[in-house]
């Protein structure tokens, strides 16, 4: 069974003059154990998907099923705090937490005491290959690389199922990219969870279990 | 909430810039307003206490102002003042003349000069009595407040009681005659009547002194009234009404018992009939009678004043207070803005819309908190005043200025998520 399922979404942006229209019947599903991505050109309704499957916003028609309950039936943001993590391009960490209470911010947020997420959130660092040193570090002290190995181990630090990461390796340069595919590859292979990229990188596509290809807001 | 009071602290703690300037600013206007208050306090203290520094009489008077005159005024007329409702009597004077036990009272009574006199008064204030209270002494179980009662008790002249053999508690008894105005007679000068009273008797509670017997020349003896009794007013009014017989006071002075009610005390002054223009004899144009003159000059020169400033801070108050709002909600606002991204990440992670306000403005909170603290400490060393003034601005601040930042972290809630995050895309 699949564990996210999009049904004929479409989606407009009104601004005060005309209607955009992002998405336009998308239908698509989503299984655990597998490295997805999405690509298409500027514009083509990737980050709206995103945010769509992220149960930021709901869509106008069609819906987006969660293990197969619609995301409107849901405590949306029950769904972000436990069942989905969502990874940025620009790294998006609390400016004035160092690496370790940023990891630890999710477990806060799901009731986890303190000593348990301060040892979670060791490990889940570990895990994406950094060092005890980054612990007391803070985002501005870290490379780009580093920060976005943060960002990985704070989205799986409330253990989602489902990953979601907009364009992950944007702000990277080749080595830190391949190392966070890396991550992302072995989280869907080795974990069994459902990671869910949008990227404009070939490179990345090139390593996806299934590729979307989403143009003018269809999936083609 | 207790992840999320430690997200709060650490928030405070290293957002140093942002705090700071959060804290001299909820410090800035926290004092701004408590000023204000501090300054609106001690205008309504001085106009509290203003009554008591400068005094309002209110004083009976003869309108001809005839030297030769004596003041007599109708009780009624007393009765009209303290029927206002707005008025304290404060001094109160009868004459009455007597004749001792034994003395044959000549036919018809006459007008009788000299020590056979007796006053009423309600207390010892008057200067007429002319006697102050070194030169009073009272009985053991009696003190000046005898004469407020209605009790058939009196104070003897001290060289009377001598010449007479008196002693205190002794009973005198004396036979009462009312003197009152009957009217102008052919000079053009009031005349007065002399009526029998009836016989009364009197318990000797205490002895004066005169200030006829204290003067040190024969000239000022002889010009200074003299009498030997003085009585309750009480007394002497239930006296008067048991025999049917008229009382004139021969002074009276109120005091208003709300000065800032004056305008309505003489508009219903003004109905009696007595208040009339204090001018002098010319414009009186031979008037006879009795006349208020109000002493509220001095009074209305400082409370005018004071007054009008006290209107004009009391109506730019709620505009301070307003203006506190505005301020805080753009000062928050504009601090706000710059951490939508932090916002944005807490919506993402699965904070709700409340609890993100909750993190933003509980930390204002705290700001605040420590704003009023520091406010209130400076207020309190560079102009104390009332705790409870201080407390109350303090709340109408932290009121404003939280419901301030309240709507500035509403507005800046609405943010698109996705939108902020990928912001530097």
């Amino acid at each position: 069974m699949s564990i996210l399922e999009a049904k004929e979404i479409v989606y407009t942006y009104h601004t005060k003059y005309q209607r955009i229209p992002a998405l336009c019947g998308v239908s698509c599903s989503f299984d655990p154990g597998k490295l997805y991505a999405i690509i298409g050109s500027s514009g083509g309704g990737k980050t709206t998907l995103l945010s769509l499957l992220a149960g930021l916003d709901l869509p106008e028609s069609g819906q987006v099923l969660y293990c197969g309950v619609s995301t409107a039936a849901l405590n949306r943001n029950e769904y972000r705090r436990k069942n989905v993590s969502v990874v940025y391009q620009s790294f998006n960490l609390f400016p004035l937490l160092n690496a370790l209470e940023n990891v630890m911010v999710p477990m806060g947020l799901n009731r986890v005491s303190e000593k348990e997420a301060k040892i979670r959130a060791r490990q889940l660092l570990q895990s994406v290959g950094l060092p005890q040193t980054t612990e007391r570090q803070f985002p501005k002290m870290m490379s780009g690389g580093e920060q976005q190995r943060v960002a990985i181990a704070r989205a799986l630090a409330s253990e989602a199922p489902l990953i979601l990461a907009d364009e992950p390796t944007g702000n990277l340069d080749t080595e830190n990219s391949n190392h966070i595919v890396d991550i992302l590859q072995s989280l869907a292979h080795e974990q069994n969870r459902c990671v869910i990229v949008i990227t404009h990188d070939p490179g990345v596509a090139e390593r996806a279990d299934t590729v979307l290809r989403l143009v003018d807001g269809r999936l083609v | 909430m207790r992840y999320l009071l430690t997200i709060i602290g650490r928030s405070i703690m290293r957002h140093k810039g942002k705090t700071l300037i959060s804290i001299f600013v909820c410090t800035a206007l926290c004092l701004f307003l408590l000023l204000f208050t501090a300054n609106i306090a001690s205008i309504r203290q001085k106009l509290e206490l203003l009554p008591s520094e400068v005094e309002i009489n209110i004083i009976v008077t003869n309108v001809s102002a005839a030297k030769k005159s004596s003041l007599m005024i109708k009780s009624d007329d007393v009765d009209k003042i303290m029927n206002t409702g707005l008025v304290n009597m404060k001094i109160i004077t009868a004459r009455a003349l007597y004749l001792e036990d034994g003395v044959e009272p000549l036919d018809p009574p006459k007008y009788m000069a000299g020590r056979e006199n007796l006053v009423g008064a309600m207390n010892s204030e008057h200067p007429l009595l002319q006697s102050d209270e070194q030169t009073l002494t009272y009985m053991d179980g009696h003190n000046g407040s005898l004469l407020a009662t209605d009790e058939s008790v009196c104070l003897v002249r001290r060289e009377y009681l001598e010449e007479k053999g008196l002693a205190l508690g002794d009973t005198v008894s004396i036979t009462l005659y009312t003197v009152y105005q009957s009217g102008v007679n052919d000079l053009g000068t009031l005349s007065s009547t002399v009526k029998y009273a009836g016989p009364c008797k009197l318990k000797i509670a205490g002895t004066f002194e005169s200030y006829g017997d204290r003067a040190e020349t024969m000239a000022l003896r002889d010009t200074a009234p003299c009498f030997n009794f003085i009585v309750p007013y009480g007394f002497m009014r239930r006296f008067a009404e048991e025999q049917d017989c008229r009382l004139y006071p021969t002074s009276a002075v109120f005091t208003p018992i709300d000065p800032y009610r004056l305008n309505e005390l003489k508009e219903k002054l003004q109905e009696t009939g007595m208040l009339q223009h204090k001018e002098t004899n010319s414009n009186t144009g031979g008037m006879h009678g009795n006349t208020l003159i109000i002493s509220d000059n001095t009074f209305i020169h400082t409370a005018e004043p004071q007054q009008r400033r006290l209107s004009l801070l009391e109506t730019v108050y709620p505009l301070c207070v307003a203006a506190v709002f505005l301020i805080a909600f753009l000062v928050s606002y504009l601090l706000i803005q710059s951490r939508r991204g932090e916002m944005a990440i807490f919506r993402s992670l699965g904070l709700g819309r409340l609890g993100v306000f909750f993190v933003m403005w509980a930390e204002n909170l705290v700001l605040c908190i420590l704003g009023s603290a520091a406010g209130l400490v400076i207020t309190a060393i560079a102009a104390p005043g009332s705790l409870q003034a201080m407390l109350l601005a303090v709340a109408l601040y932290a009121v404003a200025y939280l419901a301030g930042t309240a709507v500035s972290v509403l507005l800046t809630n609405r943010l698109d998520v996705l939108a902020v995050m990928s912001a530097e895309k």
